[in-house]
């Protein structure tokens, strides 16, 4: 898998979320900062 | 791989309760699916963490922020979060759950559409450069088609709109205002569906 994403398999799969809400990764550090969203 | 202090090991989700109340969820049990996404996201942007998908086929997408997307494996778990007063909210419809009641779980799906007359369905496909709409009735026939989309027509209405199908398989409309909640339509276990995507792994 390439730095530049070559190698990956793009999807042309549907992905659209609903609006407001949904899930990602995160880091703890990461959090305090989403608390204040 | 760098598990330092600030390398994401968590997935988060931010749960609406209602046009008020927004819950930061959390969970760590699930660091298999967080190795598949910071892979991906690497590969994209040479950062980890970031949002991402899973269709009903449990395929795990990434986006690209260009309204593409990567495949990055597929996921069998359930994704649940728990509350601090012990309850959890999973992909999964509970037990008694019929077509109309509130949809109690996190609001997080693909996204497709009942078309104006209720007799099909579709979603977008998209790919670098190109958008493809892909409907229902070209993969199964007119006739199942309309099975499905009759189904979801008694939620959503014959004159059509949005809902969206979680990794669970479960289908659900957005609210129509802010206040209220999402509609649970039903499992595409229990209607004719999509076939899985071609090309990946099962």
């Amino acid at each position: 898998m390439g730095k530049d994403g070559s190698g990956l398999a793009a999807t042309g799969l549907t992905g659209q979320e609903v609006a407001g809400e949904y899930r990602r990764v995160v880091a703890d550090a990461d959090l305090p900062h989403l608390q204040g969203e | 791989m760098n598990i330092g202090a600030s390398w994401p090991t968590l997935i988060c989700l931010t749960y609406r309760a209602n046009n008020r109340v927004r819950h930061l969820l959390t969970t760590a049990q699930h660091p298999k699916l967080v190795e598949m996404v910071n892979e991906v996201k690497m590969a994209l942007t040479r950062q980890p963490r970031g949002a991402f998908y899973i269709n009903e086929f449990r395929d795990v997408l990434v986006p690209d922020g260009e309204g593409g997307s990567y495949y990055a494996g597929r996921y069998e778990r359930h994704l649940e979060f728990g509350f601090e007063d012990g309850t959890t909210i999973g992909p999964v419809a509970p037990i008694g759950l019929r077509p109309g009641d509130p949809w109690p779980g996190p609001r997080v799906g693909n996204r497709h559409m009942l078309m104006a007359g209720g007799m099909d369905i579709r979603y977008e496909r998209r790919e670098p450069r190109m958008f493809t709409e892909v409907r229902l009735s070209d993969h199964i026939g007119s006739d199942l088609a309309a099975d499905a989309a009759g189904r979801v027509a008694r939620v959503v209405g014959r004159s059509g709109g949005r809902f969206y199908v979680n990794e669970g398989g479960e289908l659900f409309a957005p609210a129509r205002d802010e206040d209220a909640a999402a509609t649970y339509i039903g499992n595409v276990e229990d209607m004719p569906w999509f076939q899985p995507p071609a090309g990946y792994p099962r």
